[in-house]
């Protein structure tokens, strides 16, 4: 009886541990995003400072005035280029298009969609003036060309990480930096870094 | 009564083991500011007792910036300086203070205006410590704000 109780024994204990660890998830549900519940991580910019970036940039800029024109009229921006110099693929967009937001929000200026680096740049603009000698479209209401909107300003950057491990203790250091350039001069009128640092210690076993 | 002895000096070199090794920020400013702020007067709601009592809120000033917002700074203070309070946090291992705030921004009908600074961003104390928060207004229309604290639930 002990015998055979015995060679059941591993069995049951590797269910009850297989039952245990099943019962230790938790079902899909909805977070703040960026909020205190969403998940820190070393070897990645989270969405919290996705955010941080944004809204310390957007802060800055609004603030400072740069984006106002003397005449009253309000500044066009494009988005270019946030080159992307650390060792981890990061979608840019996540930072560019809260800050178009924050600038049409500001009312100090307008974002163009004509030009601009990736996402930012919306191809049917250009495509819609391509159909001018299409009969497929009554031509009166194609766009004409010589209606879009040039840009004064480029706002680009680029974002830099340095990895530091000591013993069991790893940490990153990402760096944004963003400007915004005045077109008509090729001068920055603006600039803004943002930085952090996030460290873990692995655990001994 | 020797061992009682023992067991309550030990228990006392590790406390003060643990509260020398606190790092508290000490400040100096001049007496006679030449400064002109325009103060805030604040209404606060408090529902956590723990972050009140850690945190001293020392003013709130506004201005209004170049590009025609309206900025406000709050100036706070860690609390949590003294024997019990860097007992306490060392221990617990809330030592330095996490805390995350945020500005949710109101325009002239009392409406919060959406912008991406309205995020909880994370903030670290020293036991002592002065910090300054600073929060623009999306737009020029903005005629209010509300400054919400919390403690960090992820950095305890």
């Amino acid at each position: 009886m002990i015998k055979r109780l015995l060679k059941i024994l591993p069995s049951a204990v590797g269910l009850l541990a297989a039952l245990t660890a099943s019962g230790c998830g938790s079902s899909a549900r909805y977070i703040e995003p960026g909020g205190p519940e969403a998940l820190v991580t070393v070897s990645a910019v989270d969405p919290a400072e996705w955010k941080r970036v944004a809204g310390e940039a957007a802060q800055s800029l609004v603030s400072s005035g740069a984006l106002k024109r003397t005449d009253g009229a309000p500044s066009v921006v494009m988005i270019g280029r946030v080159r992307n110099y650390t060792l981890i693929h990061l979608e840019m967009g996540l930072l560019t298009n809260q800050l178009r937001q924050a600038i049409l929000t500001s009312g100090q200026a307008r974002v163009t969609s004509a030009v601009g680096y990736s996402g930012n740049l919306d191809r049917a603009v250009r495509r819609v003036r391509n159909n001018e000698n299409d009969d497929l479209f009554n031509q009166a209401t194609v766009l004409k060309r010589g209606t879009v909107v040039a840009p004064n300003f480029s706002l680009a950057g680029a974002v830099i990480q340095q990895n530091t491990i000591s013993g069991r203790t790893e940490e990153s250091y990402y760096m944004f930096h963003l400007t915004l350039t005045d077109l008509k001069t090729g001068v920055a009128v603006w600039e803004k870094t943002v930085d952090f640092a996030k460290q873990a210690t692995r655990p001994l076993l | 009564m020797k061992r009682h002895f023992l067991t309550t000096a030990a228990a006392l070199l590790l406390a003060l083991g643990a509260v020398g090794c606190q790092d508290t920020v000490n400040t100096v400013e001049n007496r006679d500011p030449a400064m002109t702020p325009d103060s805030v007067d604040t209404r606060a709601f408090s529902t956590d007792s723990f972050c009140r009592d850690r945190l001293a809120l020392i003013s709130m000033r506004r201005s209004t910036t170049p590009g025609g917002v309206m900025m406000v700074q709050a100036q706070i203070r860690s609390e949590r300086y003294g024997f019990w309070s860097e007992l306490w946090s060392g221990m617990t291992g809330t030592n330095p203070y996490h805390v995350l705030y945020r500005f949710d921004w109101l325009d002239g009908s009392g409406m919060a205006v959406s912008t991406a600074a309205n995020a909880w961003q994370p903030l670290i104390f020293a036991p002592g410590e002065v910090k300054f928060i600073q929060g623009v207004a999306p737009n020029a229309r903005c005629r209010d704000f509300v400054l919400s604290v919390r403690e960090d639930p992820s950095a305890r």
